[in-house]
């Protein structure tokens, strides 16, 4: 595809860092974590955060890991916010002082998105491998002191999709400005998990009426954001809005990937901010044409309506079912391995509680 | 709670922010999901949501170009940011 029919990307997502003080089974941090512990340095995030506002990108969502763990998060909100660029930040809050948000707010950070992994405190601190919830509800306190608009972030699966009225109790309790529910997505870490955090169809249908409702609800005074289990659907969710046409991600290494889990698919090469600039890697880099677009497509998306909506589904997805990035998402009814979907869906009646926490290995 | 409440101060929901982005040569309304972009009168609207009343910014376009069909453009651009759940009531907020 000609460098001239590529739009300029909107998004930059900064994963500051993979290391986290929690251990969340469905994180979507790589599970060779070990593998890239290496950090960029302040001076080289501070270029980056330049070169993708030369670029074009207007927001940048600082994650990681846990972004807290850099002395220099608001140094980098800081410079984003020089260049215009809107912020906001991931946090699992439990290195939120109020020293620590404070410094951000003044930053000129423009929202917080706090992360709670359950309503009740002992289970999240059961999911999260750590006991964290009541900082996390000091994190809120601070937050909202500091008048931050707040979103709160929970991630649902089996084993909080019943207590769906607890979560909402909580978000309305907290009074937050948005609240995300978003299922886990099945790569990474939750790939590994799916047996164990995979929902009955029965639990989701329940939690999403519940979650309508409040949703309807709330219109006009909370933003309610639904994220669907593609497990569940009969055609995949978009890959992003399309590879390399909004969104970038630079990893806490400096590589810089089309979408956060790009790094399960072991065939692709990833240029590095070390080495090369934003604009040069954005338009040229060969790991970013290689989704591009729909000519890449295979059947049956080939000929399908919704080409342009999905773009084959998740590729990490594609891959990590069926060992190849370049065939249909197998989510999609379409698609010639749907019925390894649909044997992970029959599983999940068999539940089990074995996680593997996120830890890091080599 | 009750149903939602009627919004009669309009002003942009606090998570979002209003930006001109030179490369593009457009406005924009950005917030943590996405970016929506609008048009010259939608950025004049966006500019009067200062926590006056709906009736306070119709007026003060009225008064600026005098154009009949003012009261239904805002009503109109206010539906679209409550519909993207963008929309505050600036009265529920001390700012
Ligand atoms: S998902 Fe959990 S473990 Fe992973 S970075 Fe986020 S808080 Fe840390
Ligand atoms: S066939 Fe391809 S384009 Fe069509 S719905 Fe399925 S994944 Fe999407």
């Amino acid at each position: 595809m000609a460098t001239t029919t590529v739009d300029r990307p909107m998004a930059l997502l900064a994963e500051l860092t993979y290391r986290c003080p929690l251990q969340c089974p469905y994180c979507s941090n790589p599970v060779e974590l070990g593998k890239y512990s290496e950090e960029l340095d302040t001076e080289t995030w501070l270029r980056v955060l330049r070169e993708a506002a030369d670029l074009g990108v207007v927001q940048a969502h600082f994650s990681g890991g846990e972004p807290l763990l850099r002395k220099d998060l608001a140094e980098l909100v800081r410079e984003a916010r020089a260049l215009d660029i809107y912020t906001d930040l991931s946090t699992g809050a439990t290195l939120a002082t109020k020293e620590r948000l404070a410094e951000l707010k003044e930053a000129g950070l423009d929202g917080l998105q706090l992360s709670v992994l359950d309503p009740r405190a002992d289970q999240n601190d059961w999911l999260a491998g750590t006991k964290s919830f009541e900082q996390k509800c000091a994190a809120f306190e601070f937050a909202k002191e500091l008048d931050f608009p707040v979103t709160l972030n929970i991630v649902l699966h089996r084993h909080n999709l019943d207590a769906i009225e607890e979560i909402i109790a909580l978000a309305r309790d907290w009074a937050v400005e948005r609240v995300e529910f978003a299922h886990v997505q099945y790569t990474g870490w939750a790939y590994e998990n799916r047996a164990a955090l995979l929902p009955t169809r029965a639990q989701l249908e329940r939690a999403q009426l519940l979650v309508s409702a409040f949703e309807k609800e709330v219109a006009g005074q909370m933003r309610v954001l639904h994220v669907l289990p593609d497990y569940y659907q009969d055609v995949p969710k978009g890959c992003l809005q399309g590879w390399g046409s909004v969104f970038l991600t630079v990893a806490p290494d400096g590589a810089v990937l089309p979408c956060q889990t790009a790094r399960e698919i072991p065939t692709l090469e990833f240029p590095n901010v070390k080495t090369q600039d934003l604009e040069s890697i954005w338009f040229h880099a060969p790991v970013f044409q290689k989704f591009r677009g729909t000519d890449w497509l295979p059947e049956p998306c080939r000929d399908c309506e919704r080409k342009e909506i999905d773009f084959g589904g998740c590729r990490c997805q594609a891959f990590l079912l069926t060992g190849d990035a370049g065939v249909t998402d197998p989510v999609c009814t379409q698609s010639p391995h749907h019925q390894l979907v649909e044997a992970a869906i029959a599983a999940a009646s068999e539940p089990s509680t074995d996680f593997q926490y996120r830890v890091m290995r080599r | 709670m009750e149903s939602a409440k009627p919004v009669t101060h309009p002003i942009l929901a606090r998570f979002a922010r209003y930006r001109w982005d030179k490369i593009r040569e457009q406005h924009q309304v950005v917030f943590p999901e996405g970016v929506l972009v609008v048009n010259d009168s939608s950025a004049e609207i966006l500019a009067l949501m200062d926590g006056r009343s709906e009736d306070g910014i119709v007026e003060a376009l009225e008064d600026k170009h005098g154009a009949p069909e003012i009261r239904e453009d805002v009503q109109e651009f206010l539906k679209i940011l409550f519909l993207k759940g963008l929309l505050a009531n600036g009265n529920n907020h001390s700012r």
